[in-house]
């Protein structure tokens, strides 16, 4: 009885696994076609600054206790290509030397910057205006968190195209041309996002990545084929099917009057920056109103991963909490076609295969060790299952690597390639079984009402 | 042997067999496209080392006309070369101006580069139009006035910016309808692009574009008309500013004052000042709203310097933040003045 039971069990999860990789597949090519439609538009990147058609962005700087990083950051945001920049950034109550650092580097006088907007109800303590920058201002207030940050940086943004960046980010020097690109394409656009790539054991110098390489640590080479499988075929390909839900908070640009429109970032959300994206869907869909949200694959803004398994598992436990929440505050758009291809594809998709997937995936496992204790099942057939669904698995992370290497070009000698290859395989041993367990964790947290954020350590670049 | 066996007769393994062969295939031609891509793409960037450093030194002696343009040299590379050195020619011919670009446009020319973009710019990519309607404009290509023209109907909005920019600096019976122009530009809230389209065009039409100032209902096209005044010195423009000015002073109290924008034309006016510019600044120095009296003041510290230390008492009794503010940083020149000397 029990024996059959895990029989099909088994027979139930491989079959949902080898849909949902068919389905990765579809992606890759959905994924490839656009990605070489986008390709067409790079002389248009190059030469946006020259036509004048850039149309003007805000950056959004939250910084909290950022000290060692936060000067070198906003010398790096001017050194952007892109004519028509205001940076703003926004000091959370740090506990440390970052305001005092900005008003001495950057020369700050006290101005009476005006507040456009009240999406945050945070008191300013105070606004100043850089005398080498004109177009930088810094916003001090009482720590209220990311969020609320990001919402008093709106307020005070002069222009109607906000940019959030994370203040430890590092941008390409093209990449706020590529990703301003598709509010001149289509002015419906409300959203649009872009390629995060893991900048660990790359050579960074003045806030710029200057050589690609592959970080020592396998954690770290494993989540670079993570985001590039992650970015290059499945946001990518989604976005083909017009079902962006996320849109980084570590690099996006965003219509003011949107954002404000649906009442900024939500301050109680852990992923806030997929909240908004799904409130942006919600509001445009529930009012009627034409609008379209964008993932690019080209503008790359480089991020540090976690290099330890604790910080990593910090991480991942957010970001499913962050779904979890989404999905559940949005529940009525599931299924419902008032929502048109988001309540009706995208988001039973994610709740597939981003909630569902870890439980089916651990609950496998666990079956397997079952079935095997209790002999019913053969040894010889699981390595089969074992060899067939590695392989698969491998496909579609090579072939997410070939489309980035073939058009993005980012690791130059043959030794990062290969330990790229190496980290398609390495992931299936141990570390996407680790996160499948994290990701059921959280499920249990969300559930037992712990949504704490949980400090992240990092190294800094 | 054993194991041909078993797959041959067990349907499963025969399944299972070809699926791991397929996928095992599919990852070796990744792997291999992958090692292939490395090897190519290094001698390509071995290549590039040593060809753009040669082209970039032909290029600076043609620009200096040290040597001549050696079209038949140039001409010898193959095609991919030879979009290497368009590429290479665009940026440079845009940082020069006088003979050097000269120089460098007639090369462009000679090596048929700008017959390419002429055709470029019937493509059916945006993109693609539009850089070519850059490229013609970098290299001041007033012969394709013809083939731009139709462009000014484009689909796509930019394309048609593009065009309006490219006719206003290069054909000379071209005369755009302004408002209608600027009433697209608001449509589309891109004032990015009316900066340059009235930039171009208050070169060409000057008493037009003042004209567009005093009429445009437009508080943000007025306000990229200030910019480019200040930008351009448009001297023959501030007796419409200051009347703009004055007009905007007497609203005081009605709903349409906000809409000013005081800072921009107090601005404006001190890029050439008189007796009754000064006047009026004095005037917005008086009145109620503390931002208005605060631009009042920095413009008029800007034609008349000497009035900081005279008004510095009047300033101190200013209990408004801003000008509390302006306060200390008069004070503070003060004390460096004094520290000096």
């Amino acid at each position: 009885m029990l024996g059959d039971f895990i029989k099909h069990y088994l027979s139930f999860a491989s079959v949902y696994f080898f849909s949902i990789n068919t389905f990765y597949a579809v992606l890759f090519v959905l994924a490839l076609l656009s990605i070489r439609r986008r390709a067409k538009l790079r002389p248009l990147v190059k030469q946006m600054n020259t036509l004048g058609f850039a149309p003007p962005v805000t950056i959004v700087v939250p910084a909290y206790n950022e000290q060692l990083s936060i000067v070198q950051s906003v010398k790096a945001l001017f050194r952007l290509r892109y004519s028509q920049l205001e940076v703003v950034v926004v000091n959370d109550g740090s506990k440390d030397n970052t305001l005092e650092l900005l008003k001495q580097s950057c020369m700050l006088v006290p101005d009476d910057t005006v507040r456009l907007s009240n999406i945050s109800a945070s008191t300013v303590r105070g606004t100043y205006r850089s005398q080498i920058h004109p177009n930088l201002i810094v916003i001090d207030k009482e720590n209220s968190g990311k969020a609320d940050s990001l919402n008093v940086g709106i307020d005070y943004a002069s222009n109607d195209l906000i940019c959030a960046v994370d203040s430890d980010s590092v941008l390409d020097d093209e990449a706020l041309l590529a990703i301003a690109v598709p509010f001149i394409e289509d002015p419906l656009t409300v959203a649009s996002g872009g390629t995060i790539q893991i900048a660990n054991g790359s050579t960074i110098k003045n806030s710029r990545v200057l050589q690609t390489e592959m970080p020592k640590l396998w954690i770290e080479r494993v989540q670079i084929v993570e985001y590039i499988r992650s970015f290059f075929c499945g946001r990518v390909g989604l976005d083909s099917l017009r079902s962006t839900l996320v849109i980084s908070g570590a690099f996006g640009i965003f219509k003011k009057e949107a954002i404000v429109a649906v009442g900024g970032y939500k301050i109680s959300s852990l992923g806030e920056d997929m909240d908004l994206v799904v409130r942006l869907h919600r509001y445009h869909r529930e009012n009627k109103i034409p609008y379209s949200i964008v993932f690019l694959p080209d503008p790359v803004c480089w991020t540090e991963a976690p290099s330890d398994v604790k910080t990593l598992y910090k991480q991942r436990k957010r970001w499913q909490v962050g779904l979890l929440q989404s999905l559940y505050q949005n529940k009525e758009m599931m299924f419902n076609g008032r929502y048109g291809v988001i309540g009706l594809f995208a988001f039973p998709y994610n709740f597939i295969v981003d909630v569902c997937g870890p439980l089916i995936e651990v609950s496998a496992y666990l079956m397997l060790v079952l079935g095997i204790a209790l002999g019913v099942l053969d040894p010889g057939q699981i390595l089969q299952f074992m060899l067939v669904s590695l392989l698969y698995g491998m496909v579609i992370s090579i072939g997410a690597v070939v489309i980035g290497e073939l058009y993005y070009h980012r690791y130059k000698n043959l030794r990062c390639i290969m330990l790229l290859l190496a980290s398609t395989v390495v992931e299936n041993l141990g570390y996407r079984q680790l996160n499948s367990l994290w990701r059921v964790r959280a499920f249990v947290d969300f559930f037992k009402g712990d949504t704490r954020w949980g400090a992240m350590e990092r190294k800094g670049f | 042997m054993d194991v041909l066996r078993i797959i041959s007769e067990d349907r499963l393994q025969q399944w299972t067999f070809f699926v791991v062969l397929g996928q095992g295939l599919l990852n070796l031609f990744g792997v291999g496209l992958l090692v292939g891509l490395c090897f190519w793409r290094r001698k390509t960037s071995k290549w590039e080392q040593t060809f753009v450093p040669q082209v970039q030194e032909s290029l600076t002696l043609v620009a200096c006309g040290i040597a001549g343009a050696d079209v038949h040299t140039f001409n010898k590379h193959n095609s991919s070369e030879k979009i290497k050195i368009k590429g290479l020619l665009i940026p440079m011919i845009s940082s020069l101006q006088g003979e050097g670009k000269e120089r460098l446009c007639s090369l462009y020319r000679e090596l048929g580069f700008n017959a390419e973009d002429s055709k470029e710019l019937k493509h059916k990519n945006y993109a693609i139009r539009l850089g070519a309607i850059a490229r013609l404009e970098t290299i001041s290509e007033a012969a394709a006035i013809d083939q731009v023209r139709p462009l000014l109907r484009d689909e796509s909005p930019y394309v048609h910016f593009a065009a309006v920019r490219f006719m206003l600096k290069f054909a000379s019976d071209y005369h755009p309808k302004i408002h209608a122009e600027m009433h697209l530009v608001s449509l589309m809230n891109r004032y990015d692009a009316a900066r340059e389209i009235l930039d171009c065009y208050s070169k060409r039409y000057l008493d037009q574009f003042i004209h567009l100032f005093e009429t445009t209902p437009d508080e943000k096209v007025r306000s990229v008309c200030l910019e480019i005044i200040q930008k351009n010195r448009l001297v023959d423009a501030l007796p419409a500013v200051l009347d703009k000015l004055i007009e905007a002073l007497r609203s005081e109290g009605h709903d349409e004052y906000a809409r000013f924008d005081f800072k921009k034309m107090s601005q404006c006016l001190t890029i050439s000042p008189s007796d009754e510019i000064e006047e009026v600044l004095t005037r917005m120095t008086l009145v109620e709203d503390p931002k208005i009296r605060v631009c009042g003041y920095r413009a008029l510290f800007k034609v008349r310097p000497d009035l900081k230390f005279i008004m510095v008492n009047e300033l101190a009794e200013d209990q408004n933040p801003s000008l509390k503010r302006l306060y200390a940083e008069i004070r503070e020149e003060l004390a460096q003045l004094e520290r000096v000397g």
